[in-house]
């Protein structure tokens, strides 16, 4: 990818305004100014709307206010594709990663990845060794870390594919700005996002085998709780509890208040694959839903994400991702990792031991 | 380097055919009757090819739909839910097994790396590490089932059985360094031993001649099969030893596992016979 302009050229400050100009001011868009006054106004809005996030600390659980920076960064259109671009590619070849990992582990064969950085890793599940999920999407949803350089390049840092969170936070501040300041979106070709629940909605629906899709919370004392019941209500789904659910015989049940079931056949679950099934995991997980796996195993309910996503985003395999691409794709990766060695490899050992600033990677688990 | 190991003082030469009668039965009670309870039940014999299965039959008490579903091993289960109020869940199995070649398990489908690498259960302390460098003769380099065999033996000569001195998630490491346990923390300190080794291991929970509840043993892979090796009686599985779940560890292959909502005293009273019968 191309250096792109500096994160600078796009906004400024000049007497009481900020100055947002996209595309650098270069192209036919005009400039806009975001008043300080404005500024005020939206973090008072959000205040008001209490957009939280929980936090264990000491052993007390605290709600609090979700930190944001009230001025807009500008990404111009053609960066804004190019990204697209990238992260559609990375996903897709991860999801590729995750299909054959399980089923025919051809990469192991082909030697593009060493096989001892998936078999000892414990993100790596072979309780779904023979599972195929609906439509084989695996990774539904991913939030992928990018970060810019000061040269203005885009690096990925990471990849999760496992519970993502955060997506609730970006279209609320959207939304406060068409309350706060309207003329700011209606005045500048800003590409709507606020159709993310929408969007989410339609995957579930895509890979649901028959019946309704629900929200599945580990409950109000998870950080974030806030986004659980936000991205439900947007949906208009259920937000469920694991002892909302239950597995009779073949199907999975969402039981309402009135004593109602109706068959569950996708769950966008918000907690982890160990706390999943204690049927199958953590023995003692009183947040999950017992036997959800053999339902899940029978194509008969999806989860998003799919159960096993782990190994896709482990710090080790990352390394790998651009020859991940490059093998499931045959492209070059659009987006770059950022510069990493691994000391496993000769020539990164190298490199590491001559470059004392340089941090050696690990494989490990994800913290 | 032999690729038929000599077993002197193991107990093979009796030959391997037999017919067994296989009762297991457990009776759960509960001191206050509980209900929406979800299950997880282990109740199908594996389609192993060293026997055959001539009459099965199995039973949950109180009478519920059970539905099946096979685990990443290929391995079938039961499940379901009990709604209704019960203080006694019951369950149990019996049938006539017809034994006609050594003990022994083909490959599976699973990639066998799995089986080397450690876990919580498996994963041994400085003090395992240390047993397994003792043993370890570097001048002669064994067949991987020889050097299995080793490391049984290093098993019995340094630990003692002992019934209620851990519990079922006591970790390999801590009954090493006791220097106790019972079936199950043998059976993990020899997989453990194993897979430090570079030797697949994994744990087998099924049935043995003569015991009053069911039984806990180890299998190694060496040159494409499965091998048993009992290191709580310090022998090779050849016969007398019946098969019900296998797994990565004892939590992998638990019999049962069930879920309800209430807070109660539970007693397990558990009663496997396996007998071997003449025809």
């Amino acid at each position: 990818m191309q250096k792109t302009q500096q994160r600078g050229h796009s906004r400024r400050e000049r007497g009481g305004y900020v100055v947002l100009e996209p595309d650098g001011g270069a192209g036919k868009n005009r400039e806009f100014k975001l008043g300080y006054s404005d500024l005020d106004r939206l973090k008072a809005y959000l205040n008001r709307y209490a957009i939280t996030f929980g936090l264990f600390q000491d052993n007390t659980f605290e709600d609090r206010l979700f930190p944001f920076g009230t001025v807009p960064r500008v990404i111009g259109p053609w960066e804004f594709d190019t990204l697209e671009k990238g992260l559609r590619q990375r996903v897709h070849a991860l999801n590729l990663f995750l299909l054959d990992i399980y089923h025919e582990r051809k990469v192991l064969k082909d030697k593009i990845i060493p096989e001892e950085f998936v078999f000892s890793c414990p993100a790596y599940l072979p309780e779904v060794y023979g599972l195929r999920p609906p439509a084989d999407v695996y990774a539904h949803l991913s939030g992928i870390d990018l970060v810019q350089a000061a040269d203005g390049t885009w690096y990925i840092l990471e990849d999760n594919l496992r519970v993502p969170s955060g997506a609730s936070y970006p279209l609320i501040a959207r939304e406060a700005y068409h309350t706060v300041c309207p003329n700011l979106i209606s005045d500048m070709p800003v590409r709507e996002s606020r159709d993310y629940p929408q969007m989410l909605g339609r995957v579930m629906e895509d890979v649901n085998p028959g019946g309704i899709s629900v929200v599945l919370s580990p409950g109000r004392y998870n950080a974030a709780f806030f986004e659980h019941s936000y991205l439900a209500e947007k949906m208009g789904v259920p937000l469920v509890f694991g002892s909302d659910l239950e597995v009779d015989g073949e199907y999975l049940y969402f039981k309402d208040v009135g004593g109602h079931r109706a068959r569950v056949g996708a769950v966008y679950r918000r907690l982890s694959d160990e706390y999943l099934d204690p049927m199958v995991f953590e023995p003692d997980s009183i947040i999950g839903v017992p036997n959800i796996m053999s339902v899940y195993r029978k194509g008969n309910v999806s989860i998003v994400n799919a159960v096993g996503n782990g190994i896709a985003d482990d710090k080790g395999i990352y390394y790998f991702v651009p020859a991940l691409i490059k093998y499931y794709l045959g492209e070059e990766a659009i987006l770059r990792n950022a510069p990493t060695y691994l000391p496993f490899f000769e020539r990164d050992r190298k490199h590491v031991l001559q470059n004392p600033t340089c941090v050696p990677m690990f494989c490990t688990e994800k913290t | 380097m032999s690729s038929s190991p000599q077993f002197t003082d193991l107990e093979y030469e009796r030959s391997a055919d037999g017919v067994y009668k296989l009762n297991y039965d457990v009776r759960a009670e509960m001191d206050t009757a509980i209900r929406n309870h979800s299950w997880c039940l282990r109740l199908s014999l594996p389609d192993d090819d060293f026997f055959e299965v001539d009459e099965f039959s199995r039973y949950i008490e109180p009478e519920c739909a059970a539905a099946t579903a096979v685990d990443y091993l290929g391995q079938e289960y039961s499940y379901g839910l009990t709604r209704e109020d019960h203080s006694v869940f019951r369950y149990g199995l019996s049938a006539t097994i017809r034994q006609h070649a050594s003990y022994g398990r083909r490959p599976d489908t699973v990639p066998i790396q799995i089986f080397l690498r450690s876990d919580r259960l498996t994963e041994l302390d400085h003090k395992g590490v240390a047993w397994l460098q003792a043993f370890q003769s570097p001048e002669k380099p064994k067949n991987p089932l020889e050097w299995s065999i080793g490391a049984m033996h290093e098993i019995t000569q340094n630990m003692i059985y002992l019934t209620g001195s851990t519990n079922y998630s006591t970790p390999a490491g801590d009954a090493v360094s006791q220097g106790s346990g019972v079936c199950q923390d043998f059976a993990h300190i020899l997989i453990g031993l194993c897979r430090a080794h570079g030797v697949p291991a994994r744990y087998v929970n099924g049935f043995l001649v003569g015991d009053g509840v069911t039984h806990a043993w180890v299998e190694v892979f060496v040159e494409g099969r499965w091998y048993g090796l009992d290191p709580t009686h310090n022998r090779l599985v050849v016969h007398d030893y019946i098969p019900l779940a296998r797994g990565r560890n004892a939590e992998d292959c638990s019999l049962n596992r069930g879920v309800w909502s209430s807070v109660v005293q539970q007693h397990q009273h558990i009663s496997a016979s396996l007998v071997e019968v003449l025809e």
